[in-house]
């Protein structure tokens, strides 16, 4: 894990060098806009006091030295170490993602399971359809739909985590349900996605495994068809759902960031999304890394998931 | 003799059973009659596709219900304690009395010993849910009693807590054989239990299952295309041709008498102990037909190599002919000759 954490901080690294300019010419460029100006002198002083004038591998190394004692590096935009910058909305991100994952697992499993043993049922087409139509539209899409319909339509709050008078209300009852109302559209936007690939991929399952020869056993045996089903279809239908469990994570990730973006949830995406137009290296890089931490322990959680559940794999 | 041959335990009249597919009707059984008696074998034998699996599966009513339908017949079972007789053909396919029947009244085992046990469950786990569900026992005295089981068919004691995937083929027919006599059923029925594995294995398991029926006292139905196991095993015999049964008798009588053309030419088929060697074996001519077709008549007619000599179009209605007690033949050249 360490090696391919280190061999990631350098390719992160590298891949954020590559846009031409660093933070010191973006700032430039961002005062120009507003029309002002910099001249040399101080252009120079500014990459001597960030240490931008010193080589790449100094600035790598300045970098990742500090990691083991807990330090990912200085915000040059924010003026705050890196940590301090992304705390906060790191946990965000996680709570909704691992929001959206329960939802996407809680609603698709028993959706499976039901379409696949009523197949061709309305109901099984009705969801079927509705699958469908999930896949197809893009999460930022749904989050623009969501934005427009809930607040000129429904007349709810569909922007932000809190409600204005809230925000820096201390911890309530009433700012915690606020919190709530304002939480359970993004995850469920975030979720859609997976929700429909999930079910598409239980019933599948369900229904190859309903062809199997221990089921036609289990019935044999005299067990109502509720327990069938329960012991030994969805038991073996859900496995190849925890290996997809380590693909959906990036998935969450990612879509967390532009849910983030649009309905101005401050998950990791906006600022991310602003590091990297400002080339605030550290931050930058320290965010693709800290993903990429989740990425890697989402997917061996998820092997150790299948593993419990799968003596086949458990025993080699 | 009359009054012998109502103690039957199972009792298949004319089952006719249909799946309906995208492609049509499929008629997988015909016409098939048949009867078990107490504590004996019956053997069902019979070309692939020709609808023996069906006929077992709907002996349990095992079959999808949305696909799969008993278009008539009965198949009525002495059921074990009051000896009331019920017909399994119009029973709720799950139902709870079908349930109760299943597994503790009427076993079966499959013929894929590999596929047949859930890979994710311990043995002991699916011996013991199948002795739980039918008996009232403890958790404990259930494991105490599996642990018996499978003891009984030759397996060791540690076999118990072993996932199916770490068993040979043949410990695994062991296994399915213990879940499947855990209950005293008065009718096993072994789908082709031998034919996934090597001829020694085979051996064994028929061993087995005949020490066990002696024991237990219990009827088999063994389906098989194996003549050999045929021979060793069963007291009767059913011949079935596309969804018929065309013949059926003691073992001795239609070894040694075969009387429908099909059987003669099954028999033909295969190599036997003792015959001249020199005598090729004798495949019977064409294939068996597409089951989606309707024949009416003599459904082998169009494959019969005697019909045409003797002038039987096979297209009359036919009956079971009794040519002498107990064997049952299905074939027009009886019928005008018995008239
Ligand atoms: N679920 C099903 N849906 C449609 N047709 C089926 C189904 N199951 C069986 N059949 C058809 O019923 C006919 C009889 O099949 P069955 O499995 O009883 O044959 P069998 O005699 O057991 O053959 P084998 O010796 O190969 O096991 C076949 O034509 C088969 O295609
Ligand atoms: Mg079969």
């Amino acid at each position: 894990m360490i090696p391919t954490l280190i061999i990631i901080s350098f390719i992160t690294f590298v891949v954020i060098q590559l846009p031409p300019g660093d933070f010191v010419t973006s700032v430039q460029a961002e005062i120009a806009a507003t029309g002002g100006g910099m001249d040399a002198a101080t252009v120079e002083a500014m990459r001597i006091r960030y240490g931008l004038d010193q080589p790449k591998i100094v600035q790598y190394w300045r970098w990742i030295s500090g990691f083991p004692k807990g330090d990912f590096g200085y915000s040059l935009e924010w003026n705050a170490p890196v940590w301090k910058v992304i705390f906060k909305r790191l946990g965000w991100t996680l709570l909704i993602s691992g929001l959206a994952l329960m939802f996407m697992w809680m609603v698709s499993i028993p959706i499976g399971i039901y379409s696949a043993r009523y197949q061709y049922s309305v109901a099984d087409n009705l969801f079927s359809f509705l699958g469908f139509l999930g896949l197809s539209i893009p999460d930022f899409m749904l989050s623009l739909i969501w934005l427009v319909f809930g607040t000129l339509v429904l007349r709810v709050p569909a922007y932000g985590l809190y409600s204005p008078q809230m925000v820096d209300a201390p911890w309530s009852w009433a700012k915690f349900l606020d919190l709530l109302i304002h939480l359970w559209a993004p995850v469920i936007i975030l979720g859609v996605v997976g929700t429909a690939e999930l079910i598409r991929i239980m019933r599948g399952n369900l229904l190859d495994v309903l062809n199997q020869q221990y089921i036609t056993t289990a019935r044999a045996k005299g067990l109502p068809e509720d327990a069938v089903i329960r012991k030994y279809a969805v038991r073996m239908a859900i496995n190849p759902l925890i290996s997809v469990l380590g693909m959906q994570i990036p998935k969450m990730i990612s879509g967390s960031i532009i849910v983030g973006v649009v309905l101005s949830i401050p998950t990791i995406g906006p600022i991310f999304l602003r590091s990297l137009i400002t080339q605030d290296m550290y931050l930058a890089g320290a965010i693709l890394l800290f993903m990429t931490t989740l990425l890697l322990v989402g997917n061996l959680l998820a092997d150790i998931a299948l593993a419990m559940v799968d003596p086949r794999i458990r025993y080699e | 003799m009359n009054t012998e041959r109502e103690k039957y335990l199972l009792k298949i009249n004319n089952l006719k059973v249909h799946f309906h597919t995208l492609e049509g009707t499929v008629r997988a059984v015909e016409d098939a009659s048949l009867t078990i008696e107490p504590g004996m074998t019956m053997g069902l034998v019979g070309e692939s596709g020709c609808g023996k699996s069906v006929t077992a599966h709907s002996i349990l009513r095992l079959l999808p219900t949305r696909t799969c339908q008993i278009k008539s017949g009965e198949i009525l079972f002495r059921r074990q304690g009051n000896n009331e007789v019920i017909d399994l053909a119009k029973v709720e396919p799950d139902g709870e009395l079908i349930r109760s029947i299943r597994g503790h009244e009427i076993a079966m085992v499959f013929q894929e010993p590999m596929t047949s046990l859930s890979p994710v469950f311990t043995v002991g786990n699916q011996i013991i849910e199948a002795i739980m569900l039918h008996r009232r026992l403890q958790p404990q005295e259930a494991r105490e009693y599996a642990a018996e089981m499978l003891k009984a068919v030759a397996l060791p004691e540690d076999v118990i807590d072993e996932y199916p995937y770490r068993l040979s083929g043949g410990q695994r027919q062991r296994a399915m054989t213990a879940m499947a006599l855990s209950c005293h059923p008065s009718l096993l029925i072994a789908d082709e239990p031998t034919t996934a594995l090597d001829v020694t294995t085979q051996a064994q398991i028929i061993e087995l299952l005949k020490s066990l029926q002696q024991q237990l006292h219990m009827a088999i139905l063994m389906i098989t295309h194996n003549l050999g196991v045929i021979a060793e095993t069963a007291d009767r015999v059913a011949v079935m041709y596309l969804g018929r049964v065309v013949e059926s008798g003691t073992v001795k009588q239609i070894f040694d008498n075969p009387l429908h053309p099909y059987t003669i030419g099954l028999l033909k088929s295969i190599p036997r102990m003792g015959s001249e060697t020199k005598k090729r074996l004798a495949p019977i001519p064409g294939s068996v037909p597409d089951p989606l077709t309707v024949i009416e008549g003599c459904a082998f007619r169009l494959r019969c190599p005697v019909c045409k000599q003797k002038g039987c179009d096979g297209k009359d209605v036919l009956d079971a002919v009794e040519t002498e007690p107990e064997h049952f033949v299905h074939c027009l050249l009886y019928s005008k000759r018995a008239r």
